[in-house]
C-alpha cells in the first residue's frame, strides 16, 4: 500500500514537473518598483499573460548588471521584460542571446534592437494624436508646432503628411536657438488656430521655456494641445496622453509572439496602442473653441 | 533645474489638492438609493469623471448616488449586499441577458444615441489583409468574454469564415482599436459601428485603407433595470433619468456613457431583452 502511495506520489511530481517546463520561464527586470507607472505596466503585462513570472527590482540602482546577471544565470529565462530605460540598457547590452520584450523606455532608438527582440515605444504616435483633436475639435484646421530640426526634424516631416489625412494643416516652425522662442511662438501663434506640443529637449529646455509659451499662447487665446499630462497643469486645453495599463498588455502580447518565433515578422517596435485623454473645460470655454459633444465618452478626465 | 521633477511635484500637488474634494463628497449623509453601474461592453477607464458628473447631476434632483463598478466581482459584491435603501441597476444589454438568469429584473429605460436605441459592433481588418486565420490579435474596448461570445455570433452569421482562436488586446476606446488597426499594432478591431463610421468622416484616407469582415445583430443600447420583487418601491428612481439630457449635467454625464438620452423600451424591445 505504502509502495502504491509513493508510486503514486512520484507520478503526480513528475506530471508537474512536467506541466512546469512546459511553461516558459518569465524573467521581468524592472528599473524601480516605487515608480506607480512600471509597476502599472508590469501588473497588466502579468494579467494579459496569464502565467507566473520572477520580478527582479533595480530600484533605480546604477551599479546593478552584476545582480541582474546572476538572477539570469540563477533563473535561466526564455524570455526577458524589460521595465524602463536603466532596465533595457543591461539587459540589451549583457543577454542579447535571450529573446526580449521592452517598454516604458525613453527614446527607444538610443539604444539597438537586438535580433531576438520586440518592444513598445514611450510616445503616442502622431497618428493618435491628431485623431483625438479631430474627434473632440471639428472646427481646428491650422495645428502650430515648434521643433528642434536636429531632434525631430523627421518626425515632424512625417506628422506633417500625417495631419493631412486627419484634414490639420500642420504649421512648423525649426527652433535652433532657445532664446528665439517667444519670437518664434508669436509668429507661430498669429498664424495657427493651436499650438500643438511634442517632446522636444531644445523646445521645452526649461521651466521657464514651458510657461513663456502657456503664457503666450493665452495671450493670443490659443488653445494648447500637449502629449503628457504634467502640462495640463499649465492649462493645456487638450492632453492626448499614452494609456498605461495598455502598454503592458501590449508588451504581453508581443511577448508570446516572440516565444512562438524568435523573429516574428512585422515591426519589430510598436507604438502605443491606447489613448489617455484629459480636457480642460475652463480653457475650452474661454478660447471660444467648439467641442463635439458626440466624442465626449473619448475623455478620460476632465478639468473644470 | 531639469523640468521633469519641477512639473513632477507640480503634478504630486495637485493630486493632493484633488483629492480633498473626494473627501468632501464621501462625507455626505447616506444615500436614499442607488444607481448600480456596469458595463463590460465597454472600456471605462473614465470612472472618476463619470461618478462625479454623474453624482452632479444627481445632486440636482434627490439623494440617489451612481455607483459604477469597474470590474464584474464588485458589481456582483454589491448586488449581493442588501441595498442601504432603493436600488436600480444601469448595465449593459448583454449583461442584464445574463443576469437575468439569476436575478427577476424588469428594464425601466433604455440608452438612445442619435435616435436610436441599439448599435451594431464591427470587425474591421487592413484591405490588403486576406482573411485573418487563428492567433490573431484583435483589439477591442469590449471585455475578453463579451468580445468572445460576439464574434462567435458573429461567425455564425458571416459568410467569411472567422479566426475561432485570437487574442484580445484591450484598448480604452473604439477609435483606439480602429487605430491599432491601421498603424499595425494589432491585425483586427471589434469596435460600435458608430465608431467606424466616426473614422470615415473624420479621416477618409485612413478609412478606405480598412475593410469591414463582419458585422454582429443589433445590440441594443444599456437598459436601466429594477429588481422585480422592489419594483414597486424603487422604480421611482428612474423618474429624474427620464429627462436626464435636458440638464447640462444630465447631458455632459450621459455623453461619458455614449448616450444621449434614455427612454421607455418598447414592448417588442422589452420581449427581445427578456427571451
Amino acid at each position: 500500500m505504502e509502495y502504491m502511495r509513493r508510486l503514486i506520489l512520484l507520478l503526480c511530481m513528475l506530471w508537474a514537473g512536467g506541466a512546469i517546463a512546459a511553461e516558459p520561464k518569465i524573467l521581468i527586470i524592472n528599473s524601480n518598483g516605487a515608480i506607480a507607472r512600471y509597476e502599472e505596466i508590469r501588473k497588466e503585462f502579468l494579467a494579459q499573460l496569464g502565467q507566473p513570472a520572477h520580478t527582479v527590482d533595480l530600484q533605480g540602482k546604477e551599479d546593478a548588471t552584476a545582480s541582474v546577471a546572476a538572477e539570469v544565470a540563477r533563473y535561466a529565462p526564455d524570455i526577458i521584460f524589460n521595465i524602463g530605460s536603466q532596465a533595457h540598457q543591461v539587459a540589451n547590452e549583457k543577454f542579447k542571446e535571450i529573446r526580449q520584450v521592452f517598454a516604458a523606455v525613453i527614446n527607444w532608438r538610443r539604444f539597438p534592437v537586438g535580433e531576438y527582440a520586440l518592444g513598445v515605444s514611450n510616445e503616442p504616435m502622431s497618428g493618435m494624436q491628431f485623431s483625438l483633436m479631430r474627434s473632440l475639435f471639428p472646427n481646428l484646421k491650422r495645428i502650430g508646432v515648434l521643433f528642434s530640426p536636429e531632434v525631430n526634424r523627421e518626425w515632424v516631416e512625417t506628422a506633417a503628411e500625417e495631419a493631412k489625412s486627419w484634414q490639420f494643416d500642420l504649421v512648423t516652425r525649426p527652433i535652433t536657438d532657445p532664446s528665439r522662442l517667444r519670437d518664434q511662438l508669436i509668429n507661430l501663434l498669429e498664424e495657427s488656430d493651436a499650438l500643438w506640443l511634442i517632446s522636444d529637449p531644445v523646445v521645452l529646455s526649461s521651466k521657464e521655456a514651458v510657461l513663456a509659451i502657456f503664457a503666450g499662447a493665452d495671450k493670443l487665446r490659443k488653445p494648447v494641445v500637449a502629449y503628457n499630462e504634467l502640462f495640463a497643469q499649465y492649462g493645456a486645453a487638450l492632453v492626448v496622453s499614452v494609456d498605461t495599463p495598455t502598454i503592458g498588455r501590449q508588451a504581453a502580447m508581443l511577448a508570446k509572439k516572440i516565444l512562438n518565433s524568435p523573429k516574428p515578422a512585422g515591426e519589430k517596435v510598436v507604438s502605443p496602442a491606447g489613448s489617455y485623454v484629459i480636457l480642460n473645460r475652463k480653457q475650452v470655454s474661454r478660447y471660444d473653441l467648439k467641442i463635439n459633444n458626440d466624442a465626449i465618452d473619448m475623455i478620460n478626465r476632465i478639468i473644470e | 533645474m531639469p523640468l521633469l521633477p519641477i512639473v513632477t511635484l507640480w503634478s504630486c500637488l495637485l493630486a493632493a489638492m484633488l483629492a480633498l474634494p473626494v473627501a468632501d463628497a464621501r462625507a455626505e449623509p447616506a444615500p436614499a438609493g442607488r444607481i448600480l453601474y456596469f458595463n463590460p461592453e465597454i472600456s471605462i477607464d473614465n470612472f472618476l469623471v463619470l461618478e462625479e458628473k454623474f453624482n452632479a447631476f444627481l445632486a440636482e434632483k434627490g439623494k440617489t448616488r451612481f455607483t459604477p463598478a469597474s470590474t464584474i466581482a464588485t458589481f456582483e459584491k454589491e448586488l449581493s449586499g442588501k441595498p442601504d435603501g432603493a436600488q436600480l441597476l444601469l448595465i449593459s444589454s448583454w449583461y442584464y441577458k445574463s443576469l437575468r438568469d439569476t436575478t427577476r429584473l424588469r428594464p425601466l429605460l433604455i440608452g438612445t444615441r442619435n435616435g436610436m436605441t441599439s448599435q451594431k459592433k464591427v470587425l474591421v481588418v487592413r484591405k490588403e489583409e486576406k482573411d485573418p486565420g487563428d492567433g490573431i490579435n484583435i483589439a477591442s474596448a469590449t471585455s475578453q468574454e463579451f468580445a468572445s461570445q460576439l464574434l462567435d455570433e458573429m461567425a455564425a452569421r458571416s459568410k467569411t469564415p472567422l479566426p475561432k482562436r485570437f487574442g484580445i488586446l484591450r484598448v480604452p476606446k473604439d477609435l483606439d482599436a480602429l487605430m491599432s488597426v491601421a498603424f499595425g499594432m494589432a491585425d483586427a478591431a471589434l469596435a460600435a459601428e458608430h465608431g467606424w463610421r466616426h473614422l470615415r468622416q473624420i479621416n477618409p484616407t485612413q478609412f478606405e485603407r480598412l475593410r469591414m469582415l463582419a458585422e454582429s445583430r443589433e445590440i441594443p443600447l444599456p437598459i436601466l433595470a429594477v429588481n422585480e420583487a422592489r419594483a414597486d418601491r424603487d422604480a421611482a428612481l428612474a423618474d429624474p433619468l427620464r429627462a436626464m439630457n435636458q440638464s447640462e449635467k444630465g447631458e455632459t454625464a450621459l455623453r461619458l456613457l455614449g448616450l444621449d438620452g434614455f427612454r421607455p423600451p418598447t414592448p417588442a424591445e422589452e420581449q427581445f431583452l427578456n427571451q
